[in-house]
């Protein structure tokens, strides 16, 4: 009876025809045949004159009412919400540079719109501070934030992943068993991180200079954090016992969420935020008392500070962006009424997020500065 | 079965045929409507770049089902992807109210319940769930014998 009511639910669960109609334009590169359904005129001419007519009342009201621009301008971030699939953020000579699922590269420079500048083929992008790279299949490129002078760095037998890039190093895993390799970017050498059978049990979280922190999970389970340095693969043990989410690193300290006591049996969600110095000194549990919310959905490390998604009702999806200092317990608030954190993204200067849309209902993306 | 004639015709009308059942895989395994699509996505990229040969309708589906399990993996491994806390059995961008056994299988680690959903949804056999993730026929029935023992034990 209960394979039945599994049965059950899960026919119910379908892809619309509308997404498999995608899956079989994106396979067959058939983009054109939506562009050529398109009407040829965005707008007719009376929506245009009336919505340039809007446009004048709002700058004429942006000027004339003070209190509503400084409001304005401290909400910051993007125009609008962006719709579509989101997978990086990147900050470069101050600017966020924003890489969206369909392919677009778009800069943003505190406020306005995003602008777009360019396409590139791939589902992920990191940055050394000055360049982008990224990987497609079994290759890794480096490429110019113009997107100009694309170089091929390494290739490998299987599809490769990036996790971290500094200006002497590449940290990328690939093939079945995640073999996490050192790639040397001034000699070209690389390295294996860790031996063929252990590879696969550790899963990069983050790095921050020549130290790379993961999570170990051994076969019966158990999980550890642990802090690898690269130049020469020494590994600390930073905490036991199960990590929820993403660690990051701040300030030379690993972030982390753990699930904490369970209010009932059904949300067993993180609720706790813990720190511990990269040297596995100082495993302490953060007060984030402070921060009215249910649970953390996901955190993301400025340098100095956190951002956190953290959820206030997980019935009504109802959550809030905050800026969080775990200095001194303090926040401030970014974000209210997002809806279900998918991304979370911080850099020095700007913040972006994801939130999952539900169903067939696309997501929406935002980003925008982290301080005003 | 070679590469169809019409491989723009084939895709369609694969796409029709198992795109759902791709789809509910890449789900329970990755808890994320928008990321499972994307899965279906690449494998159905894949399936038209390489256009394997097929001995049979069987063992299409088979390799359908574990390019599948495959990308799911690559996507839980992908930074990008371990940026948030995973989601809950709530969260998966349905909209309907799951019975108590979904919720419990949800809730299971990412390779017991895959164990469940092949074997108590898609009506596999140990043997077969073993060719098709790579596991040794024992491996997999352990894994099932404790799955069962975690979904009891939840639901009562």
């Amino acid at each position: 009876m209960e394979r039945d009511m599994l049965k059950c639910d899960l026919e119910r669960v379908r892809l619309g025809d509308e997404a498999k109609r995608r899956i079989v334009e994106t396979v067959l590169g058939r983009e054109e045949v939506r562009e050529a359904k398109r009407p040829r005129y965005i707008l007719r001419p009376a929506a245009a004159a009336g919505l340039l007519a809007i446009l004048l009342v709002g700058v004429v009201l942006l000027f004339l009412l003070p209190g509503l621009r400084d409001r304005s301008e401290r909400a910051g971030g993007t125009d609008d919400f962006f719709a579509g699939r989101y997978f990086a953020l990147i900050e470069l000579d101050g600017s966020a540079y924003v890489y969206r699922g369909d392919g677009t590269l778009h800069r943003f420079d505190g406020t306005g719109a995003l602008r777009e500048i360019g396409r590139l083929k791939t589902g992920q992008l990191l940055s050394d501070g000055l360049d982008l790279f990224f990987a497609r299949g079994r290759e890794a490129y480096q490429i110019a934030p113009d997107l100009t002078g694309k170089t091929r760095l390494l290739r490998e037998t299987d599809a490769i992943e990036l996790d971290y890039v500094t200006d002497e190093f590449i940290l990328y895993h690939f093939g079945n068993h995640d073999r996490y390799t050192l790639f040397a970017r001034k000699t070209g050498a690389k390295k294996t991180l860790f031996t063929e059978t252990e590879a696969k049990n550790y899963m990069f979280q983050d790095g921050a200079g020549d130290v790379a922190v993961f999570v170990h999970a051994a076969a019966g389970g158990e999980e550890r954090l642990v802090a690898v340095r690269l130049s020469d693969g020494q590994e600390t043990a930073l905490a036991a016992g199960s990590i929820r989410g993403r660690a990051v690193i701040s300030d030379g300290k690993a972030f982390f969420t753990r699930t904490g006591e369970p209010v009932d049996r059904t949300y067993d969600r993180a609720r706790e935020l813990w720190s511990v110095g990269l040297d596995g000194e100082g495993l302490r549990q953060v007060d984030v008392s402070a921060i009215p919310y249910d649970s953390i959905r996901a955190i993301a490390a400025t340098g100095t500070e956190l951002v956190i998604a953290a959820e206030e009702n997980v019935l009504s999806h109802q959550g809030r962006i905050v800026r969080f200092d775990p200095e001194d317990g303090s926040f401030t608030l970014l974000q209210e009424r997002v809806g279900l954190i998918d991304r979370l993204f911080a850099t020095e200067h700007y913040y972006s997020y994801y939130d999952l849309g539900i169903g067939d209902v696309a997501g929406k993306a935002f980003v925008g500065p982290v301080r005003d | 079965m070679n590469k169809p004639d019409n491989p723009d015709d084939a895709l369609q009308r694969l796409v029709g045929d198992y795109a759902d059942m791709l789809f509910r895989i890449a789900l329970v395994h990755l808890k994320n409507w928008h990321d499972a699509e994307d899965v279906v996505q690449r494998v159905f990229i894949e399936l038209y770049e390489t256009w394997p040969e097929f001995s049979s309708d069987e063992h299409r589906k088979a390799w359908l089902i574990r390019v599948t399990i495959h990308r799911c993996k690559d996507c839980l491994k992908s930074a990008w992807k371990q940026r948030v806390v995973p989601l809950n059995e709530d969260v998966l961008g349905i909209d309907f109210e799951l019975s108590d056994i979904t919720r419990a299988v949800l809730k299971l680690p990412v390779n017991d319940r895959l164990v469940i959903l092949l074997h108590a949804y898609m009506g596999y056999t140990i043997r077969e769930i073993a060719d098709i993730t790579g596991h040794k026929p024992p491996a997999v029935a352990t894994r099932l014998h404790r799955a069962r023992k975690k979904l009891k034990l939840d639901i009562g």
